[in-house]
């Protein structure tokens, strides 16, 4: 657990971009500003600060009880997964792991926080909610967009877990259920693979997963530059992901738009023809549908979110694939272990 | 005397347990229940206390944080069988806590695990809703006034309908076996006009409604509308019909499709008895 700087104020984009309303620096000499502990569950870095070691440990010792069936007196659900809890669920059933992709404020925490949401009105696309062991965190993704959050406006708060986490969201349509554990990864995790890292040990999730999003943030298609440098991130992204080491070439990825209520209605054709130019440069390694998502628009439904969750659940109809670097003999639960603790070495 | 009957009463704050327990030990009392009295020698002192609030028509007042107090009471069941029920009257606070400090009392997970069965109670007159900010800003009457002054973001709060779901997904790990039987029991229902209990779920809370269609291979439920009262103490009929009416007679209860069905349905299916 580390202490998060949290404000008093509704409006103050703290949690949202970092700044202060009233426009200090440093925001924490604001009169309304206090810390408090993170809601996200944050592994402290012990080579950075070694009186954090205990509290890794007991960070990790925890994250392995949690997972299914209540030990002692913990109940769980109100964390995100670490991938070491990931993997003790991926030991007891069978999940679609998705990978969702994409540079920071590209729209991955809210396209995450909007499609659990859609089941809070009733059955969504013809499934419905089964479960999840990650209830309350899934729910505390969507609380700055709901009215007892006191807020005028919708905002998602950026992911500050430095590590990657997976939130679980069952779904069953007729006797058919499926497990999705969805990664909730900040931005600048993807940054080494865009510039030029192989994902092997710095993106371990991308050869797990069984199923990938890449979203590009539809603010920057109005503008012809920012687009361009949108797409040209995209396709280093893309090109980083699937070299080898990374996504395995049979599992399907989604090359989105997200924020598509922001680009105007007679652009959007457009906007999928780049797309469309864009994964087919890359039909060889992988196959790739293209999408506009909306996930929160201003005005009307959701956009895109019905595609994207059968493409998730579509994904576990394929046969299982053992992740190609699996280390020798090791089982999926010791291969997430390794990557978790690892992670707080 | 043989058997222990163990029933877990729970939900949040305020959701009726308590006037559901007055009303039901009174229908046992008077003899006007399925579930039989038993003999006299048990502990009816707590019960006798609440009753009287209804006795004199006024509502029984909120169960205390950290009381310990049980329905305790000799009964004999539909089937034949003779035992002690006992249902703890916890607080709702506690069910709260569950919820929101996510470790359970040890008490309350003992008396859960060697419960048969579950009554899960929800306030249809006072549920929460809580909706996304764009269909606020649809509704006109409720968008808050531009540049007040907002409360910051609670950080446990979540809308009723996911604590619910919540809480039952805890309440069945709890359980050594499977299914679990779960009555959903919709206190106040006087207050709804023009829905059975089904329908009540699927409109309000549908979340909790995909999750208990959606795993009936773990949980056994059935939905109840229950008005323990008959009505709202303090209404001009309802005045009215303290002066004419016993209490036993005012309570009612409908099955999940709205038939009529006994007050003490709920407690009997999370026995096992129906």
């Amino acid at each position: 657990m580390t202490e998060d700087l949290t404000c008093d104020q509704a409006a103050c984009p703290l949690l949202v971009d970092g700044r202060c309303l009233e426009g200090i620096v440093p925001p924490e000499d604001c009169p309304h500003a206090a810390f408090t502990n993170d809601h996200v569950d944050e592994i402290a870095d012990p080579a950075a600060n070694p009186a954090n070691e205990d509290s890794v440990q007991e960070t990790e010792t925890l994250d392995l009880s949690d997972v299914g069936r209540n030990s002692a007196s913990k109940v769980s659900g109100d964390k995100a997964l670490t991938m070491s809890a990931a993997n003790d669920v991926l030991a007891e059933r069978p999940c679609v792991v998705v990978l969702v992709a994409g540079e920071a404020n590209a729209g991955k925490t809210t396209l995450l926080a909007e499609l659990w949401a859609q089941f809070l009105l009733g059955p969504f696309s013809g499934w419905d909610f089964a479960g999840s062991l990650t209830l309350l965190a899934l729910s505390e993704l969507q609380a700055t967009a709901r009215a007892s959050s006191g807020l005028l406006a919708p905002v998602t708060v950026r992911t500050r877990a430095e590590e990657p986490h997976l939130l679980h969201l069952a779904v069953q349509s007729g006797s058919g259920r499926t497990d999705l554990l969805l990664s909730d990864v900040r931005g600048e995790y993807f940054e080494p693979v865009l510039n030029g890292q192989v994902p092997g040990d710095k993106l371990p999730l991308a050869r797990r997963a069984d199923c990938c999003v890449v979203l590009l943030s539809g603010e920057m298609y109005p503008n012809r530059g920012k687009r361009a440098r949108a797409i040209s991130r995209a396709r280093q992204l893309l090109g980083g992901l699937t070299v080898e080491g990374g996504l395995r070439s049979d599992i399907p990825v989604l090359l989105a738009w997200s924020k598509a209520d922001l680009i105007e209605e007679a652009q959007r054709d457009e906007a999928l023809d780049l797309l469309q130019n864009l994964a087919m440069e890359f039909a060889s390694r992988v196959s790739i549908s293209v999408q506009l998502i909306g996930a929160r628009p201003e005005l009307g439904p959701p956009i895109g979110l019905e595609t994207a969750l059968h493409e998730f659940v579509d994904a576990a109809r394929s046969e299982p694939t053992t992740p190609p670097l699996l280390m020798d003999q090791a089982s999926d639960r010791e291969f997430w272990r390794s990557r978790g603790s690892k992670a707080g070495k | 005397m043989s058997d222990v009957f163990n029933v877990t009463m729970a939900g949040l704050p305020a959701t009726g347990k308590s006037t559901y327990l007055v009303a039901l030990y009174i229908a046992m009392m008077d003899g006007k229940s399925e579930l039989k009295r038993g003999n006299f020698a048990d502990d009816r002192e707590y019960m006798n206390d609440l009753s009287t609030q209804i006795y004199d028509g006024v509502e029984v007042g909120r169960t205390l944080a950290g009381s310990r107090s049980s329905l305790s009471l000799s009964v004999e069941t539909p089937s034949g069988k003779r035992g002690l029920l006992v249902v703890p009257d916890r607080s709702g606070e506690v069910w709260d806590q569950l919820v929101v400090d996510r470790v359970w009392d040890e008490s309350l997970l003992k008396s859960t695990r060697e419960s048969s069965g579950i009554c899960l109670f929800i306030n249809a007159e006072t549920f929460r809703h809580d909706p996304d900010l764009h269909a606020v800003a649809e509704l006109d009457d409720l968008y808050p006034p531009a540049g007040g002054s907002m409360p910051a973001p609670a950080p446990t709060s979540h809308p009723e309908q996911v604590k619910l779901t919540d809480l039952i997904q805890s309440l069945i790990a709890s359980q050594p076996d499977s299914p679990t039987r779960i009555s959903v029991v919709l206190s106040a229902f006087d207050s709804v006009v023009g829905m059975n209990p089904g329908e009540w779920i699927a409109a309000n809370a549908p979340l909790l409604d995909q999750f208990l269609r959606a795993n009936g291979s773990t949980i056994n439920v059935a939905l109840y509308g229950v008005s323990a009262q008959g009505g709202r103490f303090g209404d001009a009929d309802m005045t009215a019909r303290i002066e004419s009416t016993e209490p036993v007679d005012r309570a009612w209860a409908r099955d999940g499709d709205g038939n009529e069905c006994p007050v003490e349905a709920p407690m009997l299916w999370a026995m096992a008895e129906i």
